[in-house]
């Protein structure tokens, strides 16, 4: 287990920061490792390992923000970070008002496709909702940030 | 199913190979369709490249708890 944890432990705590922050994201990531160590068992080899562990992470990062009454909101996933280089062609503060408009089962989408790379399929096993749903929810979650970025004459009906 | 209603998992290679040609060949014939996909191109490269990295911290210390444990 040692051996896994040197070699998932960061998308595993990156994952769970992005969820509850990073005062939290330690314990969330060290239960999920001690959760995994018991039923490693379980892993049956139909996902990746990272997706079995996140799957778990996932269900960590749930309780620990329901004890500690907070929202799995992913709004500050874009707080503090960079102002628009040069190659950003959207001014990176109505993106980020854009990105805090949607829903966060939308951010959360977002999220694990365009920041943690996962496949809609992944996410799906993750989440434990059909593929269909991640698809629906990118597309839908990508229409409104072009509704809110981009002037009306320019968004097809 | 419209083309535009799958774009973006074009864009994300998600569909099956046959969708995928049906939606690749609408595009090639719809300035509009590849405009759209332009735009979210642009989006997803901006939407990673704005987001904050979180710094990893406690590694060592979480590979000493399972180290310990049975």
């Amino acid at each position: 287990m040692a051996r896994i944890v040197a070699e998932q432990y960061a998308p595993v705590y990156r994952f769970c920061a992005r969820r509850i922050g990073g005062e939290l994201a330690k314990d969330a990531a060290q239960e999920t490792f001690l959760t995994a160590q018991k039923t490693l068992k379980r892993f049956n080899g139909q996902s990746t390992l990272l997706t079995f562990l996140l799957g778990i992470a996932n269900n960590q990062c749930r309780n620990m923000a329901r004890k500690n009454r907070m929202e799995m909101s992913f709004s500050e996933v874009w707080e503090g970070s960079s102002e628009s280089s040069e190659r950003s062609v959207i001014d990176r503060e109505s993106l980020r008002q854009a990105l805090k408009a949607l829903t966060s089962d939308h951010r959360e989408v977002i999220v694990m496709h365009e920041l943690e790379g996962l496949t809609y399929e992944e996410i799906a096993t993750i989440l434990a909702i059909p593929a269909g749903t991640v698809k629906s929810r990118l597309h839908n979650a990508f229409i409104q940030l072009r509704l809110k970025l981009l002037p009306a004459e320019e968004v097809p009906a | 199913m419209s083309i535009r209603d799958d774009l973006k998992a074009f864009v994300d290679n998600e569909l099956p190979a046959e969708r995928a040609e049906e939606v690749r060949l609408a595009i090639e014939q719809d300035p509009a369709l590849q405009q759209e996909v332009t735009f979210m191109k642009l989006l997803s490269r901006e939407i990673q490249e704005s987001a904050a990295e979180p710094e990893i911290k406690g590694a060592a210390e979480v590979i000493d708890v399972v180290r310990k444990k049975p």
